[in-house]
């Protein structure tokens, strides 16, 4: 989600009342020092302070359920994330609040760890969600769907080895050929089109065509393979284009059109893996912040419960 | 780009390798993601809950750190918490009481909410002639010790609890039975509490003077005007307040660094190059001898001697030895030493400093001012205190005066006359040896302490030949012409063989006989020695202890006449040492505000039953929301420590290996509710 300047009302209520909430608990830490004492969750205020971040932590892991039932009409999709991002980010200091600035003992020690870790994946996933998107609309203008890269790849190369057997003939047998997801029929059909075609090439064609075909085996080939080359001439554009301009002077000028295709593919699989790697930027930490929310969730609701009825009920010794 | 071919049909041809079913094909890492979010869950809440019945469960669930006072068994939780049917519940009294005795506070009180119902034990007396006492256990309704005292809130002294606990009875006082004694609607130190009893005025206390019935009389502002003798230890200058008032005898600051007496008596009596090791000497025995922890200067210790010096006993003991040098070192290192050992020894010592000292005659009227105050009978100055103590040191002393005086009246021969030097001789002996103890003896007793001090160094002859520098038959014929010098010679042989009732009483015949002897014509015997010192002490008395004479130097110049008891001439005056008796006060916490400050009426007070408490709008001033502490703890102790039993002792191993469960307390009588 972009911070933008609809943001602004929502920030500014957040601060609000983290302003608030800080004030408040000053004076109510002075107050306690008058005693001798610290504030704690179990004094009125600190429960007060734990009750309403627990609660907005609660709302923050609902987004997860808003997301994953789309047809719920409770607000927009949006306006949650909006209130996912402040809500959250507020319920960090109530929390701080009510624990006393203390971290306490092991459990609580543990759940403020989490909350930690928990909220700087969210804020770190919300700065790259504002970086990473730009970037990728000027870095990756052949964009395709991030999960489909790997099958996006396996019909480029397809696409790739059917260019290059339609105009160089057929591949010596030491090539691997690419993985074709297809029943008898089409294969029956593709093969039967094939060999109409390689009929009409002749010997001089196939014989002009040994570059484009030498390229294809050297280099596109191995290029339009999931496991992405970074040492390939292809995987630098610079270099792509040298190469397939060199090959292009050795074509005569009725194969170019397949040369281009090639380029073309290619330029699709050196786009697919900038893509794939601004998508791990952007979508890594939420490896850590959902998963982590939960267990965090999980903890805090076990922290609740022994907290609030003082241990009656769990105990069997 | 392929050549000639637009954006969309790029976009087609691109979506032609896309799976349209990949939706419901999750990608890996989707896959993970939900695996991941359920997973973590699920182990986090299992192993918490394994967790829970492992030896660190406690850990897990306790809702905060135990206080400094009880961490080392923060994690048993059956040492506070009751336990029934494997469920920790709440903390009872009787857990709290394993350890600490928490005195009752009041015995008629009413706990305002959810109180225990305590068994105490109680002493009564059944009969106050045998002083025999009766224990029976009574049952008393007090507030949960939990309630005031509140764990689990980490770092925190535990005896600082809001008004709150406090104010929940004394807003609403309810006794058991009768009317409550102390005031009501107490909602905070500013607002509710009344004044101090000390100076508010209610049924019964004397509505047109102040509340001090102390039966004395002292007039403050005559007091503060007058200025001291120049030769006195504080010079020329008027009185301070703690020139009376100190709440520590161990305040070096507050002792003169001289006076007339060590300056003109002591000094000069030692050696100039005497005296300053003198003081080197006393600091390091002090030192060594384990009541002082550092080495006193010298300029310290003089200041303590000049101290020692103003007890009229030492400066007394010191007069009569003041030819003998070495002696009169040696009673003067005695006196500085026991000074130090009383003002900085472990045995001695005025603690917190929070009180001030008792006002005595003896330390802080008659050092340097009323020295001389009462009424000498025959020239004896009667020691101050009660009066029968003062008749029979009267009497002692005035029978020592008639015995010596009738060792040297009534002589009438020239033979009688010669020996009168060796007689007043005798005689000044024999008063030296009347030392005056704190309570003056009998005259029986007076007998006996001549006896046995005659005893402990000699037999009687050997007193008068110790005395005269004379040989034993000088002796023997000097003391008792008429009786057989031989007689004397038993008394080696009693004294030998021990016969000391035989020898008591030889000896006080004879000194019976040696009065009568030197008595000349007319010896007085034993019946008019005791009839003329008591015809002595009637005149002598009679204007000391007078009703009605209050001229200065009588007892009831001072003090205000027994009238239930004649005998007694006075009333005990026994001046308040506190009074504010339900609170505590600190002197030394306030130290750096001026007495005058709080203590505003002592100037210009010349009635002694004007009470000189600041009041408390004067505490006020300070102790209020925005300045000092002013919660009720502050001043305030809730459980009375002065019935704080000492039998509840725990051992220690059981406390530390087993846990408070299983130590049986030696007090055990604390049911629950």
């Amino acid at each position: 989600m972009l911070i933008d300047k609809s943001h602004a009302k929502w920030f500014a209520v957040t601060l609000l009342l983290a302003a608030g909430g800080a004030a408040y608990y000053f004076y109510y830490a002075h107050q306690m020092s008058q005693l001798g004492a610290r504030p704690t969750g179990a004094t009125l205020q600190g429960l007060s302070y734990g009750i309403a971040g627990f609660a907005l932590m609660l709302f923050c892991g609902l987004l997860g359920a808003r997301r994953a039932v789309r047809t719920w009409r409770l607000g927009r999709a949006q306006t949650w994330l909006k209130a996912h991002i402040w809500l959250g980010l507020l319920a960090f200091p109530l929390i701080l609040f009510h624990s006393g600035m203390l971290f306490g003992n092991q459990l609580t020690l543990w759940l403020m760890i989490l909350f930690i870790i928990v909220l700087v994946s969210g804020i770190v996933g919300v700065v790259l969600q504002n970086i990473i998107p730009g970037s990728m609309i000027e870095m990756v203008k052949l964009e395709t769907s991030f999960e489909q890269i790997p099958y996006a790849i396996n019909k480029l190369r397809v696409e790739a080895e059917d260019v290059t057997v339609g105009c160089c003939g057929l591949l010596p047998n030491s090539v691997p050929r690419a993985e074709r997801n297809e029943t008898e029929d089409e294969k029956e059909k593709r093969l039967k089109k094939l060999n109409v075609k390689l009929k009409t090439l002749t010997p001089d064609q196939l014989k002009q065509a040994v570059p484009l075909m030498n390229l294809y085996i050297e280099e596109v080939h191995a290029f339009l393979d999931p496991h992405y080359l970074h040492a390939s001439h292809l995987a630098s554009p610079q270099k792509a284009r040298a190469l397939f301009d060199r090959v292009k002077t050795l074509l005569p000028a009725e194969l170019h059109g397949d040369l281009a295709k090639l380029q073309n593919l290619c330029e699709e699989r050196r786009q697919m893996a900038v893509q794939a790697r601004l998508h791990v930027w952007l979508h890594t930490w939420e490896y850590v912040h959902i998963p982590l929310s939960y267990l965090l969730l999980a903890m805090s609701f076990f922290h609740v419960i022994v907290a609030t009825f003082n241990y009656s009920g769990f105990l069997n010794k | 780009m392929p050549e000639g071919e637009s954006l969309i049909d790029q976009q087609k041809y691109r979506a032609l390798r896309i799976d349209h079913t990949y939706h419901s094909k999750p990608h890996a890492w989707r896959r993970w993601m939900r695996a991941l979010s359920f997973i973590l869950p699920v182990a986090a809440l299992a192993a918490l809950g394994a967790l829970l019945y492992s030896a660190n469960g406690p850990d897990l669930y306790e809702p905060g750190p135990v206080s400094n006072r009880h961490i080392w068994f923060n994690n048993r939780c059956q040492d506070c918490h009751e336990k029934e049917n494997g469920k920790f519940g709440v903390v009872t009294n009787a857990k709290c009481r394993v350890c600490h005795d928490g005195p009752l506070h009041n015995k008629r009180q009413i706990v305002a909410h959810g109180g225990e119902t305590v068994m105490r034990r109680e002493q009564e007396l059944i009969s106050g002639a045998s002083s025999e006492m009766n224990e029976t256990l009574k049952p008393y309704n007090e507030p949960r010790c939990a309630s005031c005292h509140t764990e689990h809130k980490g770092s925190q002294q535990l005896v600082l609890m809001p008004d709150a606990s406090c104010t929940q009875c004394h807003m609403d006082l309810k006794v058991t039975d009768g009317t409550p004694n102390f005031k009501s609607g107490i909602a905070s130190f500013t607002s509710g509490h009344p004044d101090w009893r000390a100076l508010r005025k209610e049924a019964g206390d004397p509505p047109d003077k102040g509340n001090d019935r102390t039966p004395i009389k002292f007039n403050h502002a005559k007091h503060m005007e007058v200025a001291y003798d120049p030769e006195s230890k504080y010079g020329p200058r008027k009185m301070q307040c703690n020139d009376c008032h100190r709440a520590s005898e161990s305040n070096l600051e507050l002792m003169a660094s001289g006076s007339w007496r060590l300056d003109e008596f002591a000094e000069k009596t030692l050696k100039p190059s005497e005296r300053i090791a003198f003081y080197e000497d006393v600091g390091k025995n002090a030192q060594a001898s384990g009541i002082l922890r550092y080495k006193m200067s010298r300029e310290d210790i003089r200041k303590i001697t000049v101290e020692a010096l103003s007890r009229r006993e030492v400066y007394a003991e010191l007069k009569k030895n003041e030819n003998d040098r070495a002696a009169f070192r040696a009673i003067l290192e005695r006196a500085v030493m026991s000074e130090i050992r009383e003002r900085f020894g472990n045995a001695g010592g005025t603690g917190q400093k929070r009180y001030m000292l008792p006002i005595t005659y003896e330390k802080h009227c008659a050092t340097e001012c009323h020295t001389h105050e009462l009424t000498p009978v025959n020239g004896i100055t009667p020691p101050h205190g009660k009066a029968e103590n003062a008749r029979q040191f009267l009497r002692a002393a005035l029978y020592a005066d008639t015995v010596a005086k009738a060792l040297g009246g009534g002589a009438k021969s020239e033979a009688d006359k010669a020996k009168t030097p060796l007689v007043k001789k005798i005689r000044d002996a024999l008063q030296a040896e009347i030392k005056m103890p704190e309570k003056a003896p009998t005259k029986g007793e007076l007998n006996k302490l001549l006896v046995d001090d005659m005893r402990q160094k000699d037999d009687l002859h050997q007193f008068i030949i110790k005395t005269l520098g004379v040989n034993e038959d000088q002796a023997a014929q000097l003391v008792a012409p008429k009786v057989d010098p031989d007689e004397f010679k038993k008394f080696d042989r009693l004294k030998k063989a021990k016969k000391e009732e035989e020898l008591n009483t030889s000896i006080g015949d004879e000194l019976e006989k040696l009065i009568t002897n030197f008595a000349g014509d007319k010896p007085p015997d034993a019946k008019d020695l005791d009839a003329m010192t008591d015809e002595k002490l009637a005149a002598g008395t009679a204007k000391l202890f007078a009703p009605t004479n209050s001229e200065k130097g009588a007892c009831l110049y001072c003090h205000v006449q027994n009238e239930k008891i004649p005998a007694d001439v006075v009333i005990e005056p026994n001046i308040p040492v506190r009074w504010l008796t339900h609170s505590i006060f600190n002197h030394e916490t306030h130290r750096v505000i001026a007495c005058e400050s709080c203590h505003n009426t002592a100037r210009t007070s010349k009635e002694t039953s004007d009470v000189l408490l600041p009041n408390i709008q004067s505490c006020q001033l300070c102790h209020n929301q925005k300045g000092a502490r002013m919660d009720c703890v502050e001043c305030h102790v809730y459980h009375d420590k002065t019935h704080q039993k000492q039998d509840s002792a725990v051992p220690i191993e059981g406390l530390l290996k087993r846990g408070a469960d299983a130590v049986a307390p030696l007090t055990p009588d604390a049911t629950r509710k």
